[in-house]
């Protein structure tokens, strides 16, 4: 299966920056998980590229993690925002999330904004779709609770 | 999930926009154009190796010495004649001695026993041949006789057994010959039987009431704004149906509680009545998984909550799969099935994409997803997809 470097890239580099929390770090282990990507023989199936895909910038990040010291890694705002601008919502929405274990929120990020199919996801988690299916539900409800509120606004 | 929330979440992470996507994507591209091109030599030269391995193959097959056994070419048939005399009759195994047995061919003796019950209607007959000395004749072996087809007629004292001339088919009567056997399928029984089986007790609680600090999860898609005709909800159907292993309408026979990995799960056996898609075809029963259903709540809770409850064990647990109303025995549903079965039973299946989402129940004259509510089509709309 070809691989589509403009959709994947940015779905990759989501991930490592939750993961690691750095901008030029994020960017640097996203372009390493292409690379090695290309070293890896290609899969027709969608599913098991996405999966080896993320296995790979999911070690990689774990790498780094252990590699750098947690004080050196400081969470970067996003560019140009003025906080004052967020309405109310965005920012219970980001409280919500905050709230959220890191496995939780990586998951949020796979499953939402990565579209990644929850077969791959059980598989990189190493838990039973079920279960995987039952803790989105969950935290879906929570999502949709605040994302409902401003629908209404 | 629409853009737009995909847009906030990703707004609430914080996560920045990257900076080097262009020009590493060109650095990508080239790099797998350069991974793609082969060089021609190696390709020849596999070629020319795999070439030289099947003539030494070839060769060694045609040139190795065959044993060939010599059967005589002999296809003479030989007729035998064998009388039964017959004493007393008895129900059950008639045993005869032969007192006298003619031949013709070359010297041979042979000996037939006749072991089975002999009735007007039916009877067999069991020639049996044995090399061996008697005090007249030395015997051999026969040579191999073909004998092409037997005949056995019998009244009720002599038995003849004649080898056939002609080639004959062979009758066999039966006394079930009579009975009707059905000549088109009934239809594939698919289903599988979990391990673990649940009754729903007089005493139920749902996993929300029971945790009590999860706000009520409000079924998927509950609330969410509904997509316009024609853009990503179409897309969503038929991307659901692309990855299915089947699309079929089906109605749910039986449901069973159990559960997997300590996640309640709800086994429902279906039989198909319409395949859009897939492998399957009508009148195949088969199981399919979904989350969420009745487990007892004190495994609930030793695998869920820290605390315990008071009189767990009168209670069921209901866990709810994201799905306000579960199926019910007799509901006939459009179900999107895979065959993907990680951690399922062996022979079971599960819903495509997410859980209830790929389980549709027709509403006014349309079918609705019982999980994400925005999730609909006409039942001409499948037809097109099925095409």
């Amino acid at each position: 299966m070809s691989l589509d470097i403009n959709e994947q890239y940015d779905k990759i580099y989501r991930y490592c920056f939750l993961r690691v929390r750095h901008k030029e770090t994020a960017e640097d282990l996203t372009q390493e998980t292409f690379l090695r990507y290309l070293e890896h023989p290609q899969y027709h199936s969608e599913d098991k590229t996405l999966q080896l895909l993320y296995t790979i910038a999911g070690n990689l990040c774990t790498d780094e993690f252990r590699r750098i010291k947690p004080s050196e890694l400081s969470e970067t705002a996003s560019d140009g925002k003025d906080m004052e601008d967020n309405i109310l919502s965005d920012v219970q929405l980001k409280q919500v999330l905050d709230s959220l274990s890191d496995e939780d929120r990586e998951i949020v990020l796979l499953r939402f904004v990565n579209e990644v199919p929850v077969n791959v996801i059980a598989k990189l988690y190493n838990i039973s779709r079920f279960a995987l299916n039952r803790r989105l539900n969950r935290i879906l409800g929570s999502l949709r609770e605040h994302l409902g509120k401003e629908e209404l606004i | 999930m629409t853009d737009k929330e995909k847009r906030k979440i990703t707004e609430a992470l914080g996560i920045p926009e990257p900076d080097r996507k262009k020009e590493f994507a060109e650095e990508f591209r080239r790099r797998s154009e350069e991974k793609q091109k082969k060089p021609i030599m190696p390709i020849v030269m596999r070629i020319t190796a795999a070439a030289a391995m099947l003539a030494v193959c070839i060769g060694a097959i045609t040139l190795f010495p065959r044993h060939k056994t010599d059967f005589g070419g002999d296809d003479n048939i030989e007729i035998t004649e064998t009388t039964a005399s017959t004493s007393e009759q008895v129900d059950g195994v008639i045993a005869a001695g032969t007192t006298k047995v003619t031949t013709e061919g070359e010297n041979s003796i042979i000996v037939t026993t006749v072991t089975a019950k002999t009735t007007d209607k039916n009877g067999t007959a069991v020639t049996t041949v044995r090399g061996g000395t008697d005090g007249e004749h030395s015997l051999r072996p026969t040579t191999a006789a073909r004998t092409t087809a037997a005949r056995t007629t019998g009244n009720s004292n002599v038995t003849r057994t004649t080898a056939a001339e002609l080639p004959e088919p062979v009758t066999t009567t039966s006394e079930r010959a009579s009975e009707i056997i059905p000549t088109t399928a009934p239809g594939r029984d698919l289903t599988v039987s979990p391990g673990i089986t649940y009754t729903v007790r007089d005493k139920t609680i749902s996993s929300d009431e029971l945790e009590s600090h999860v706000s009520p999860v409000t079924g998927g898609g509950e609330g969410a704004p509904q997509d316009g005709v024609g853009s990503p909800i179409d897309q969503k159907i038929q991307h659901m149906f692309d990855i299915s292993y089947a699309v079929v309408l089906a109605k749910v026979d039986k449901i069973v509680y159990t559960s997997i990995d300590r996640e309640a799960v709800t086994a429902h056996n279906i039989t198909v009545e319409k395949v859009f898609s897939g492998d399957l075809t009508e009148r195949d029963r088969l199981t399919l998984f979904l989350d969420g259903g009745y487990m007892p709540a004190e495994e609930y809770i030793e695998s869920h909550m820290t605390e315990p409850m008071e009189n767990a064990e009168e209670y069921s647990v209901y866990v709810s799969g994201g799905c306000d109303e579960p199926l019910k025995e007799g509901d006939v549903c459009v179900f999107f099935i895979s065959d993907s079965r990680r951690y399922l039973p062996e022979g079971a299946f599960a819903p495509a994409e997410n859980n209830y989402d790929s389980v549709f129940i027709k509403r006014n004259g349309e079918y609705v997803s019982l999980g994400e509510k925005s999730l609909r089509f006409g039942e001409e709309q499948l037809s097109e997809l099925a095409r």
